[in-house]
């Protein structure tokens, strides 16, 4: 029995003395620009996709999803998502770094409106998801009518309407 | 032995099932508007320090110690790094706060990184955070926005008002 805690007790510590040093001798990679293994990227996403599924509520959209919706959300979303995750209309681009933001014209989405509707307010740590629920007072903090929108706008992107891509098109002087 | 042996087969059965429950059930918290705890932000800035160290080049920047140098730094910082790092003599950036971990305000708190490893970072960005990688810069332009981030607290004023002045472009 004295041998069984024992066995049983060095085999909890030592991989947590091993990962201790691991980090604080630098041996963990840092660099974004260096893939990492593709076991780590799906054993996050499979984390990510079932953290978000049990915390989104099941509340639906309340929005319709006429163009004029789309519209608003695509023009919040040019604003405030395009910088990393592309604007509709422009080539994809395909990230060799690590947790690249997804460029939602090319590839979809698998989340609901409602989980799109969490993630935009929760954001995703050890990303580049930002948290707008964290924001403060000034530009940048949506409504939780804005975030409805842009749920609905990414949820449509890779089937939007020609009108729709027409006019949330920056308009040139 | 046998028992050690039984023991120890224990531990690993129980991590492997209660890491694959927390993280196929979703129990693992991927919420970025809750503060980190102290002893994640403490071992995961520590294991960064010691990455970069080991591994950014150790040399001077090779840049002119010079105004010119800080203001063309300067430029590049106010275009694209106070959106997240806050700019010099304003109020902490409000969506740098909105990222986990928190994007570090350097006016508020400088850097403890040499040029060398500022330059390491920018160019590789950090992962798991929301540090990119900067493919586009130049080696000349990173070295001089790393001057100017490592003298970030300590602005000759010239430079201040250089980059603030809406000509800047």
């Amino acid at each position: 029995m004295k041998n069984f805690v024992l066995g049983f007790l060095a085999t909890m510590v030592l991989p947590a003395i091993g990962m201790f040093g691991y980090l604080r001798l630098g041996a963990a990679e840092v660099r974004a620009d260096v893939e990492a293994p593709a076991w780590l990227s799906n054993l996050m996403s499979i984390a990510v996709h079932a953290s978000v599924r049990r915390s989104a509520s099941e509340v639906r959209n309340p929005l319709g999803h006429t163009n004029a919706e789309l519209i608003a959300g695509g023009r919040l979303f040019l604003d405030g998502c395009a910088g990393c995750h592309r604007s509709p209309g422009l080539p994809h681009r395909v990230h060799t770094y690590f947790l690249p933001p997804p460029e939602f014209a090319y590839v979809g989405t698998q989340y609901s409106e409602p989980e799109l509707f969490w993630i935009v307010k929760h954001g995703i740590r050890r990303t580049g998801m930002a948290a707008s629920e964290r924001c403060g007072t000034s530009q940048g903090c949506y409504s939780d009518q804005q975030i409805w929108l842009l749920a609905a706008f990414v949820n449509h992107m890779t089937n939007l309407p020609a009108s729709v891509l027409e006019a949330i098109q920056p308009k040139r002087h | 032995m046998k028992n050690f042996l039984a023991g120890s087969l224990c531990a690993i059965a129980l991590v492997t099932i209660t890491l694959a429950i927390s993280i196929g059930l979703g129990f693992m918290d991927v919420a970025a508007d809750e503060e980190p705890s102290a002893w994640e932000s403490g071992l995961m800035t520590s294991a960064v320090h010691a990455s970069v160290r080991k591994r950014a080049p150790t040399m001077h920047n090779p840049l002119p110690n010079s105004d010119a140098t800080l203001i063309a730094g300067g430029r590049l910082y106010v275009d694209d790094c106070v959106g997240c790092h806050g700019a010099p003599g304003q109020p902490p950036s409000e969506f740098g706060a909105t990222l986990y971990p928190r994007a570090p305000q350097f006016p508020r708190i400088g850097s403890q990184y040499s040029d060398a490893q500022i330059v390491w970072i920018a160019r590789h960005g950090i992962r798991m955070s929301g540090m990119y990688p900067h493919f586009t810069y130049s080696e000349s332009q990173l070295w001089s926005l790393a001057a100017f981030i490592a003298r970030i607290r300590n602005l000759p004023p010239a430079v201040v008002k250089a980059i603030q002045s809406p000509a800047s472009k």
